[in-house]
């Protein structure tokens, strides 16, 4: 597999924040989405995914997800739903050292033809369930092409997301 | 050029209670995926695969380990394996399926998450594909985490069961420009 940087956003200290914005997606092939030590001000609070469409946020009611939670000190829990207007990687933020990680698949999200896909695979904190992870797809049930995504966390503790929160965007070449 | 760089294959000859990878982690990558294939074991004893990480003094950490895993056969039902089921932090469980004696092997893939860093948590994400022979076909999904907050610079797979005597694994940084 093939791996070509798109782009790639790293917090800084000063510069935190609860939305990362990143276009870069720009043809039909599949792109994956890497996030790692995503860690905020506060324990708590959620993070989701959106796509982006023409460089804003395309906040239509029209995604369906399913997941399976797994938890290492607490039972799994199966669990789908549509419509709703976000792809969720976790409803438990946390402080470091803890922190969210997760590998996305972006499938046809630039592609006007056809509904935008995603798998997520996610590994984070929860306060007393220890490591979890919404390993999870859906679909984005709207022909528009996507050019990229938007990662957001309500959390507003410190700002959201802190220093050395990693986002980056890759294309999966074929050439 | 791809951001996908290999930075290590380790292929498995001797029969062997456990693999370590050492030194491939690094400051120069934060995200990594090993991917293992074809781990086969010497006899038609089958072997759970575990996994435990190294620090550069090539000491092996065997505490404060987290995990979730679904267990997954084709022939009956889902089982959970995580740390409450288990009662066990010294590794971490299922890490790479289940090997058994080739053809009955075990293969798949984890995503390892900032193991160089001492300031945080060392998370893993994965899935893999085993055949054993009592026989069951075994899918296993899950994530998993180490913490404590100190640099790792390797790993461990363990084979608590049987001795492995061949098998492939590769170590991939994801480079960022």
């Amino acid at each position: 597999m093939k791996l070509v940087q798109v782009n790639k956003h790293i917090v800084t200290s000063g510069n935190e924040t609860q939305v990362v914005s990143m276009t870069g997606i720009s043809d039909n092939s599949v792109y994956m989405l890497t996030v790692n030590n995503l860690n905020v001000g506060a324990d708590g609070g959620v993070c989701d995914l959106q796509p982006l469409t023409s460089g804003s946020a395309d906040t239509t009611n029209n995604i369906a997800i399913s997941w399976t939670l797994v938890r290492a000190n607490n039972s799994y829990q199966n669990f789908g739903n549509q419509p709703q207007d976000i792809f969720r990687y976790t409803d438990g933020m946390s402080s470091a050292p803890a922190s969210l990680n997760a590998t996305a698949f972006l499938y046809n999200w630039y592609d006007a033809n056809e509904y935008s896909y995603v798998t997520i695979q996610p590994a984070y904190n929860h306060a007393t369930e220890g490591v979890r992870g919404h390993i999870q797809a859906g679909v984005k049930k709207e022909q528009t092409s996507h050019n990229g995504v938007n990662i957001n966390t309500n959390q507003s503790g410190g700002g959201g997301f802190q220093a050395g929160s990693t986002f980056v965007l890759y294309k999966v070449d074929s050439t | 050029m791809s951001n996908l760089k290999l930075l290590d294959t380790t292929t498995i000859s001797t029969s062997v209670a456990n693999v370590s990878v050492t030194n491939v982690f690094s400051a120069d990558y934060e995200v990594y995926q090993i991917i293992a294939n074809g781990v086969s074991t010497v006899s038609t004893t089958a072997t759970e695969v575990y996994l435990r990480y190294i620090k550069s003094d090539d000491s092996i950490i065997s505490a404060d380990y987290d995990y979730a895993s679904w267990y997954m056969p084709a022939d009956t039902g889902y089982s959970k394996i995580n740390s409450t089921n288990t009662g066990d932090a010294t590794q971490i469980h299922y890490a790479m399926g289940n090997a058994d004696q080739a053809p009955d092997v075990a293969s798949g893939f984890l995503n390892i998450y900032n193991p160089f860093s001492s300031a945080c948590y060392t998370y893993n994400t994965g899935q893999q594909s085993s055949h054993y022979s009592n026989p069951r076909y075994l899918s296993t999904i899950g994530v998993g985490r180490l913490k404590q907050s100190v640099s790792i610079t390797g790993f461990q797979f363990l084979f608590p069961s049987s001795n492995v005597n061949s098998g492939e694994i590769k170590v991939y940084g994801l480079q960022v420009d």
